[in-house]
């Protein structure tokens, strides 16, 4: 743990991967194995963030460039092996430095694409102006009624959708701070932003997804109701 | 339907994820997707090889060999290509300056050569002492008989003759000299001359160039005898104007006085016998006419090897008026005048009337005129000596004239000098 003083407020990070519970090691001890020279240490690194980093990567390719996702996935692996030398602990969690690479990958490929917009010239720091009132019929997230997660399931494909709205950088923005779960302060130094940059992506991406999704949800909710 | 969750703030996020938006993404319909298997296994293929392929074990240095002289030397060598040049070209240039100061450390800086037109030389005379000493051999080999020195030794005869600063001048000349084998024949083919038993040896009489050429046996050299063969001296002389330009002259060590007494001959190695003035000229028409084929091999043995003072020497004739041959000895501008083809005034083929000229005079030497054809030199005991000078010498010997004028030579009171007889 780190406590750092930036733009004007306290932070506590986790510079390096916390603790886990079932005492295997943490991604740092495994990644500098791996750099010894043990195979295995990268196997167990990549059975660890195989799942969570193919959805990022599909996530933020989107349905247009689904297909380039495994090779995305895979370039971004390849890195990891060939930059495995390079690879400090201190400077930043492997999973953030992970899915930088990822992200780096998935841009220059929308990039080239034509698909990737500019946040500036997508508006993503004009001041938003909400069109109407987010939805405020959120079931609960923790019900295991069926109901329930047939709704959470359909408000899941929906978010698909409004994800493929919102500007990448806004987009991945958003994903790596609500799926996979890294602070914000990390958000800004993985991807070289400011701390206020990647808080107001992250501020328009949710604003935006929660209109989407109540616009969407709203009448599914009622029709369900009814 | 359940109600609005607020947002997550347990988090301490200055803004928390939204619940809601997180659980949609964790029902969304790609929530369980996973990488094809195949992919998974090229992945894990890749990071084997690529850790088995930085596993090669590195040649290491050997054991014995991990000291701190040997990584060095390793470094040095191993370092890369475009390094070694420089370095090499550097230490090259600093083993060769050095071996270059070491080698000149002391050295005197030698003169520079001089580019004049070549004399001829008039034909070395041929004495009574010629045989004995011509027959005595190379005058490295050894010391000349002490019969043909006479009762002067060789040593103290260089030592009387040799200045301390002409020695020093001389000794890269000598080192040069002994180490080119394609010299020494040449010298010592030539014949010698006789030293006359009156020899004055208060009169020294040899410069630089003769220091240079004196490494054995100046005396010897000096003292020859008259050649064996005449023609054969005269032949090589006559062959001297042919050869490169060369630096000045040697004159005659000893001065001899006036009358029968052998005349120095300048050229210390190729010098001829000194010989009577009035039987030079003689001489050196009668060795122009017959030739030696022999003598001429040993000028060609000289050209080639380039001993430029020694063929300067050669050149010098013995038939210099006695006055001047003492004043070349100091060196130039008298150097200029010595090379000149100094013939008596009976033997030169013209006509030499000073006229009204104002002659150069010089204590307690002789009087000398610039004429139109040559130059003019009276001993003081009124014998004349004359001196051809082609067009294109003047130049040189103008230059020459006037060091005399602001030196030590005093235009003497205009004086028409009595016509040579």
């Amino acid at each position: 743990m780190r406590t750092l003083f930036r733009h004007g407020r306290l932070f506590t990070m986790a510079l390096d991967d916390p603790p886990r519970a079932d005492g295997a090691p943490d991604d740092a001890r495994l990644m500098a194995a791996y750099a010894a020279g043990d195979a295995r240490a990268f196997e167990v690194l990549y059975e660890r963030h195989q799942g969570a980093l193919y959805r990022f990567v599909r996530r933020v390719l989107g349905p247009a460039l689904q297909a380039q996702t495994d090779e995305v996935f895979q370039d971004t692996w390849l890195r990891v092996v060939q930059s495995r030398d390079r690879y400090r602990a201190e400077g930043a969690s492997f999973r953030t430095w992970l899915y930088t690479l990822a992200q780096n990958r998935a841009i220059d490929l929308l990039r080239r694409s034509g698909r990737e917009v500019s946040p500036e010239r997508a508006g993503a720091n004009e001041p938003l102006t909400p069109e109407g009132d987010p939805w405020q019929d959120w079931p609960d997230p923790h019900a295991a009624a069926h109901d329930e997660h047939l709704f959470w399931r359909r408000a899941g494909e929906q978010l698909l959708r409004c994800l493929d709205e919102l500007p990448a950088a806004q987009r991945v923005v958003f994903l790596m701070h609500h799926d996979d779960e890294c602070t914000l302060d990390d958000i800004a130094r993985a991807l070289e932003l400011g701390f206020e940059t990647a808080k107001s992506r992250l501020r328009y991406a949710m604003s935006k997804l929660r209109l989407c999704m109540g616009a969407y949800l709203g009448a599914a909710a009622l029709g369900r109701s009814s | 339907m359940s109600p609005d969750l607020p947002p997550d703030t347990a988090s301490g996020e200055p803004l928390p994820p939204d619940a809601h938006l997180r659980a949609a993404l964790r029902h969304a319909p790609d929530a369980q997707a996973q990488p094809d298997p195949a992919l998974r296994a090229a992945i894990v293929r890749a990071a084997h090889e690529a850790v088995q392929a930085g596993a090669q074990p590195v040649p290491r240095a050997a054991p014995g060999a991990s000291s701190t002289l040997g990584a060095l030397w390793r470094r040095f060598w191993q370092a890369p290509t475009p390094a070694r040049p420089v370095w090499a070209a550097g230490l090259a240039a600093a083993v060769v300056a050095s071996l270059t100061l070491t080698l000149w450390w002391g050295e005197p800086v030698p003169p520079p050569v001089r580019t004049e037109p070549p004399l001829p030389a008039p034909a070395p005379p041929a004495t009574e002492a010629a045989a004995p000493q011509a027959q005595s051999g190379p005058a490295t080999q050894g010391q000349p008989p002490a019969a043909a020195l006479g009762s002067t030794s060789a040593a103290p005869a260089r030592e009387a003759v040799a200045p301390a600063a002409d020695a020093a001048v001389a000794a890269p000349a000598r080192k040069a000299r002994a180490e080119s084998p394609a010299v020494r024949p040449s010298t010592d083919a030539r014949p010698r001359a006789a030293l006359p038993a009156t020899v004055p040896p208060a009169a020294p009489a040899i410069d630089t160039a003769a220091q240079s050429r004196d490494q054995a046996g100046p005396a010897e050299e000096r003292t020859a005898a008259p050649p064996a063969s005449p023609p054969m001296a005269a032949t090589a002389t006559a062959t001297a104007p042919a050869l490169p330009p060369a630096a000045p002259p040697v004159s005659a060590a000893p001065v001899p006085p006036q009358g029968a007494v052998p005349r120095p001959g300048p050229s210390l190695a190729a010098a001829p016998a000194p010989m009577a003035a009035p039987t030079a000229a003689p001489m050196a028409k009668a060795a122009e006419a017959t030739g030696n084929a022999k003598a001429e091999t040993a000028a060609m043995a000289r050209r080639q090897s380039g001993e430029a003072q020694a063929v300067a020497a050669d050149r010098i004739v013995a038939s210099l008026p006695p006055t001047l041959a003492q004043r070349a000895a100091t060196g130039e501008p008298w150097r200029t005048l010595a090379r000149l083809n100094w013939q008596p005034a009976e033997a030169a083929a013209t006509t030499a009337d000073p006229g009204p000229s104002a002659p150069w005079q010089h204590e307690p030497g002789g009087m000398l005129w610039r004429m139109p054809g040559g130059m003019l030199w009276r001993e003081p005991d009124g014998r004349q000596w004359f001196a051809p000078v082609a067009p294109a010498e003047w130049p040189a010997l103008d230059a020459a004239l006037q060091l005399l004028r602001r030196s030590d030579v005093a235009p003497a009171a205009p004086a028409s000098p009595a016509p040579p007889r």
